[in-house]
């Protein structure tokens, strides 16, 4: 016995990629700690390199400011003793004169005021307001006199005493002026410059450098921005422009590199005092820890992904779990279980699952007895269906027989001796016992239709339809009826025999049931429709109205007396279910008095 | 070799269908005797000539056997069944004469060897032209074979 399973097959879906919920996690935090840790890498590098160059800034700004301050000392120094010089009235008086006698008074004053140890002095030198060089005595050559700007000359005036002035290279030294204006009153008379030699020794200034810092580089120039030196010797000016810059400044040394270099300038006098560092010792530890920071970085993103990934692991382990476990209940199997683990949100689903899978299960189980016991009732209640059938055909005829029998011996032996009351009688009888055999016939031809299997292969409407019209060969005969059939007809889908019956019990109405004294005629023709063959059986008889036109196919009903037309009422419901037994339809298309067109359908098959 | 005087048994156990089916044959005049049986336990008693049936001159084998499948005590099957294992009587012809038009009663007939399946009809008419042919067919156009040998 077959039980059936209730399982559906599922079409199951090209599985996608097998864990990138993982991947997507440890991606994203990845993403993330990389965003963060540059974020912060960036924010320290800036820290520090803002700290680093201000700490820069601050000792060259020291080192400068002590200079300078040194510087300043040591320039007003200088125009003090230029001053003691020029105070002295036998220069005033020259200038004011300008004879040959004051001249030698003036030189006289000025050998005699002239510092014993002055710092580099080369010669003094007096001029007139406009600059113009009056007289000039060496001291200490050699020496050079550079022409001495009006600026500088308006410079020294308005400084009061006086200021040292620019630079000046000649040969391989750096000279510069001390300029102190000689007044009378509040009239300039003329300038007295003391000339010096830039000297200083270069461990002097080594020392003095190395408080700065190593490797640091010192250097004076003229505010003019040109005629630069390294204290000892002349030097090329900087690639930047000093009197543009405050504050920290970066330009190419030749030699040296990058540098980073403080000025400022020298008050009292025209110069600017420059000192600068080389700026890869500022780079290069800032690079160092930008490196460093890089490595931390790095390995930093590596724990971030290894960590995520082994916990991802623990989520998406368990979810891989559950999606095979679900897949399995899908496909069919449900001893499909999941191993708990862990007391959390994904234990209580995998809780869950097993015991939704169990309770399918079960209810599968049910289900399948459930089936299996209607299975067992409906075929026991077929075979005493088909034991009941049994018995009708036997039992039932068998009275029937004589019944009929004897009825026709009474009025074969004995009709001479009734008169026609009671030979009308007898006859009575025997045409009741014909109709109640029709009967049984029909009701048993109807319950066979129920139960049978029919299995439907591809058959001929040509061959149905003739085996039909023999079957009703007597009938043909008796009312003259003509039917015509439209060939050729085709192939169709369907069960010989039913099918045979079918069209005989429409072909056999359509000749029943025509109006008194007609001739019947029947019209038999075959119509495509979609994929389908419609058999019309098309009559000239009495018509339906539509009210009756569904209850005709129902089982023993009928809408005239058996005076009328005789029948058993069950043609037509034989007819319905034989359709519907081999998967066709059937209609009518009535019209009172005129005739009615009755419909089969079936499913074409293709004749080769 | 044709025998207008072999028996027919009857094998039925209606009382009516058998009275219509004696009347019939004699408006046939068909000649050969009929002999009726009731039910199976007697036809298997008559062919084998034990009991009451044991005189073969009250009681000749038949030449041909109306068997009716509804019977008490042996079913027609099982006759049948039986008639066809006895070595003397296994070639005897057994028309089966029943109500049933069943597919499975006229398949297992065959499948027991009946040599041919009538349904009994309803209407006299019917009843006579059937037992006309059976004449006909049956006992003079055929040919009986020996059961002895």
């Amino acid at each position: 016995m077959n039980q059936p399973r209730i399982s559906q097959k599922i079409v199951m879906m090209p599985e996608p990629a097998r864990r990138p919920l993982g991947r997507t996690l440890a991606l994203l935090f990845s993403s993330l700690l990389l965003v963060v840790v540059a974020v912060y890498s960036w924010a320290a590098y800036a820290g520090m390199r803002q700290v680093v160059m201000g700490s820069v800034e601050q000792r060259l700004a020291g080192g400068v400011g002590q200079f300078v301050t040194l510087l300043q000392a040591s320039a007003k120094s200088m125009v003090d003793s230029a001053r003691i010089a020029a105070d002295n009235p036998a220069i005033a008086a020259y200038l004011k004169a300008r004879t040959r006698t004051h001249e030698a008074a003036a030189i006289a004053a000025i050998r005699n005021t002239a510092p014993k140890r002055a710092l580099g002095l080369t010669s003094i030198v007096l001029l007139d307001p406009a600059g113009e060089r009056l007289l000039g005595v060496a001291i200490n050559p050699p020496g050079t006199e550079g022409r001495i700007d009006p600026s500088e000359l308006a410079a020294a005036a308005k400084a009061g005493s006086g200021m040292v002035g620019r630079f000046h290279a000649a040969a391989d030294s750096i000279y510069y002026p001390a300029t102190v204006p000689v007044r009378e009153q509040d009239a300039i008379l003329g300038y007295l410059v003391q000339w010096r030699r830039l000297t200083s020794n270069p461990q002097q200034r080594d020392v003095i450098v190395r408080l700065i810092g190593d490797r640091a580089g010192l250097y004076l120039g003229s505010d003019s921005g040109d005629v630069w030196n390294d204290m000892v010797k002349p030097v090329p000016k900087p690639a930047v422009d000093i009197r543009l810059g405050n504050g920290l400044l970066a330009y190419q040394r030749p030699g040296v590199g990058k540098v980073l270099g403080h000025a400022r300038a020298v008050a009292g006098t025209s110069w600017l005092v420059l000192l600068e560092f080389p700026a890869a010792l500022v780079d290069s530890p800032v690079q160092g820890f930008v490196r460093r920071l890089g490595v931390i970085a790095l390995v930093v993103l590596l724990i971030g992904l290894l960590v995520t990934l082994a916990v991802s692991r623990t989520i998406t382990g368990p979810l891989g779990e559950l999606t095979e476990a679900a897949e399995a209940v899908a496909a069919g199997d449900y001893t499909a279980h999941l191993t708990v683990r862990h007391q959390d949100e994904v234990a209580r689903l995998s809780r869950s699952f097993n015991t939704m899978t169990d309770r399918v299960r079960e209810s599968q189980a049910t289900l399948e007895e459930r089936v299996a016991d209607r299975t067992r009732e409906l075929q026991e209640r077929n075979d005493d269906l088909e034991a009941f059938g049994y018995s009708i055909s036997h039992d039932l005829r068998a009275p029937l027989r004589a019944m009929q029998g004897f009825s026709q011996i009474i009025l074969e032996d004995y009709g001479d001796k009734l008169d026609d009351k009671g030979r009308q009688h007898a006859g009575r009888i025997v045409a009741a016992a014909k109709r109640m055999d029709e009967l049984i016939r029909d009701l048993l031809a109807y319950s066979r239709l129920s139960r049978a299997n029919l299995e439907t292969a591809p058959i001929s409407l040509q061959n149905v339809v003739n085996e039909a019209l023999s079957q009703l060969e007597a009938e043909l005969h008796k009312t003259g009826a003509q039917v015509r059939v439209t060939e050729p007809l085709p192939a169709v889908r369907g069960h010989q025999s039913t099918l045979s019956q079918v069209v005989a019990n429409l072909i056999g109405n359509g000749m029943k049931f025509v109006a008194p004294g007609r001739a019947p005629e029947v019209k038999v023709r075959a119509e495509p429709r979609n994929g389908q063959v419609r058999l019309w059986v098309e009559d000239n008889g009495i018509g339906i109205r539509p009210e009756h036109q569904q209850r005709i196919f129902n089982v023993f009903e009928r809408l005239h007396g058996n005076e009328q037309y005789p029948g058993t009422g069950i043609g037509l419901a034989i007819v319905k279910k034989g359709m519907e037994r081999m998967g066709g339809k059937v209609g009518v298309e009535s019209v009172v008095e005129s005739g009615s067109s009755f419909w089969i359908e079936l499913p074409r098959v293709d004749a080769s | 070799m044709h025998a207008p005087n072999g028996t027919v048994l009857l094998v039925e156990d209606d009382e009516n269908d058998r009275l219509l089916i004696e009347r019939a044959f004699d408006k046939g005049r068909i000649a050969n005797p009929i002999k009726a049986v009731t039910n199976g336990e007697d036809a298997v008693a008559y062919l084998a000539g034990t009991g009451e049936f044991a005189n073969r001159e009250q009681f000749p084998l038949p030449v041909l056997m109306l068997l009716d499948l509804k019977l008490p005590r042996k079913s027609g099957l099982e006759v049948l069944a039986w008639v066809r294992e006895q070595a003397g009587l296994k070639r005897l012809p057994v028309v089966v004469l029943t109500s049933s038009r069943e597919t499975s009663d006229i398949n297992r007939a065959y499948d027991l060897g009946a040599n041919s399946y009538l349904v009994k009809p309803v209407g006299f008419e019917n009843l006579f032209e059937l037992a006309k042919s059976l004449n006909l067919y049956w006992l003079m156009l055929n040919e009986e074979p020996n059961l002895a040998g």
